[in-house]
């Protein structure tokens, strides 16, 4: 697989949602831009919420057709992503799901044995994209406690994180805290009942916001992105002995896992 | 007097009725729709092995005919009402709250039957499926004249989704005027054609040729229909007229609705 990142287009998140329509149009312009430029085939997306509404609702009329471009056929596995045919950009969680499914990654599910997990459906990927099976998929693969939360605060009956659309900074704190109060609660549940110690989530706001409302209302439970899941489990051929995590924090050695 | 209630104002309100709502439906058709946003709530179609929700994100001509039609037909959007609750002290508790549904289901199906039956005023002669469903509607065969089961089903629904209003403080804060003029309009419909129908039962044979000479447009000041069926039809009028100007233009709204008829396809 050959790929690469582009400094000039290096964030999808896309601003211009909240302000307005030709800021969303001009800042979303860059991406295809620079695709253009590189002579890319397909494109690849990260866990942001708020850039896959633009991508999924908005990137076709604003600036595609991506008639340049291919429909993404993953080079691994050889699935044609036929549902991203107009826009030609994958969700990087249908790509990896892909590859696990496959099974053409090596995942050593233990490395993440510290977390016992829980999964937030961020808003845009969930009610405007309907994401819903491939980030679980994942957190299934490479984790070996997960819980989800109760059935009618997930999936398309999801919570707001509160500090979505731009409120996320830190002087609307009292009305993030406040809106965030049921999804917090939520997660409340889990812990008391299934120990859960960390929230999953597929969206950068909630990566920035939600750690500081778990701090205030459930303290313990920490956050993070799918894909750094991932990455604690991934096995690459000929590594090092991995002796800590994507947070430089210490790995339990493989035989006092077996022990435990 | 009777020229006025009887001929000028069925005529104005229909009048308004019709141009009413067609412009305002002609004015959402010419509205661009350049995005594709429909708000999905299930599995999207994506890769081969995850079961796609067909219905709650439909990504074909069909689906979305389906997702309409659920909607249309029954409600489903209200059937998805949740409510929290505080249960010992702090902790919030989310129970389904189907109580909605079941009022706005009840209201709406029986309205539009009790529209159907009265078809038998207009229609001569009255066509098979009007007198069918009159004989369901009457199925428990009380009463002379028979009672039907749509006016008690009707009333209920319409006190409850008042009294819900009214009583519970969270949507009481939320209501404005209009909430309450579309509720008692309808009410006041509904009474006032019970009452004629159970109560104060007025000549059939008159009304039926009053009601045929309107819609044949020559229409006949009929004699001893009584000043309830005036009221009755003052009732009709103001719904009539209020409604492409208020909330209840949802009746077309909601099939031109941006976030449900565009088929998850991007």
């Amino acid at each position: 697989m050959d790929y690469t990142l582009s400094a000039f287009a290096s964030d999808g998140g896309n601003f211009g949602l909240f302000s307005s329509h030709e800021m969303m149009k001009r800042l979303n312009a860059k991406i295809y831009e620079e695709a253009r430029r590189l002579g890319v085939k397909w494109l690849i997306g990260g866990e942001c919420g708020h850039m896959w509404r633009v991508i999924h609702q908005y990137m076709d009329t604003m600036n595609g057709p991506a008639d340049f471009l291919e429909t993404p056929v993953s080079p691994v596995t050889r699935t044609r992503f036929e549902h991203a045919r107009s826009t030609c950009i994958v969700h990087i969680c249908e790509f990896t799901a892909d590859l696990i499914y496959h099974n053409k990654i090596k995942l050593d599910a233990g490395r993440n044995d510290r977390w016992n997990v829980t999964f937030h459906d961020s808003c845009n990927p969930s009610r405007a994209m309907g994401m819903y099976e491939e980030p679980r998929y994942i957190i299934k693969s490479v984790c070996r406690e997960f819980h989800e939360m109760p059935e009618n605060t997930i999936r398309e009956q999801t919570f707001c994180c509160g500090s979505g659309s731009g409120l996320g900074t830190d002087e609307n704190f009292e009305m993030r805290m406040r809106g965030g109060l049921p999804r917090a609660n939520a997660v409340k549940h889990v812990k008391e009942k299934f120990g859960v110690n960390l929230l999953a989530c597929i969206c950068a706001i909630d990566k920035a916001t939600l750690p500081p409302l778990l701090e205030y209302w459930v303290p313990g439970v920490e956050v993070a992105g799918v894909h750094e899941l991932v990455g604690n489990a991934l096995v690459v051929a000929g590594e090092h002995a991995r002796n800590t995590d994507l947070r430089g924090e210490p790995l339990q050695p493989k035989e006092e896992r077996a022990h435990a | 007097m009777s020229i006025v209630f009887g001929i000028i104002m069925p005529y104005a309100a229909a009048g308004i009725f019709l141009i009413g709502v067609v412009v305002r439906v002609l004015e959402w058709m010419s509205a661009s729709v350049p995005f594709r946003i429909p708000t999905t709530t299930g599995q999207q179609k994506s890769l081969p092995w995850i079961k796609p929700g067909r219905l709650e994100s439909p990504y074909t001509a069909l689906g979305v005919v389906g997702r309409m039609a659920l909607e249309i037909l029954l409600f489903r959007s209200l059937f998805r009402n949740s409510r929290a609750t505080l249960r010992s002290g702090t902790k919030i508790a989310y129970s389904e709250e189907k109580v909605l549904w079941l009022g706005a289901l009840a209201f709406h199906w029986s309205f539009l039957i009790i529209i159907l039956r009265h078809l038998r005023y207009v229609l001569e002669p009255v066509p098979r499926f009007v007198l069918w469903l009159q004989t369901l509607d009457g199925f428990f065969q009380v009463g002379a004249p028979v009672f039907y089961v749509t006016d008690a089903v009707i009333m209920a629904a319409l006190i409850f989704l008042l009294l819900r209003r009214l009583c519970n403080r969270q949507v009481r804060y939320l209501s404005l005027l209009t909430d309450y003029v579309a509720l008692g309009l309808l009410l006041g419909l509904v009474s006032t054609g019970i009452w004629m129908r159970y109560v104060a039962t007025k000549d059939i044979v008159a009304i039926k040729e009053f009601a045929m000479g309107l819609a044949i447009f020559s229409p006949r000041i009929p004699e001893n229909v009584g000043v309830l069926f005036y009221v009755h039809l003052s009732f009709v009028s103001a719904l009539l007229a209020y409604f492409p100007f208020s909330k209840l233009m949802h009746m077309a709204g909601a099939f031109l609705s941006p976030a449900r008829i565009p088929a998850s396809l991007s």
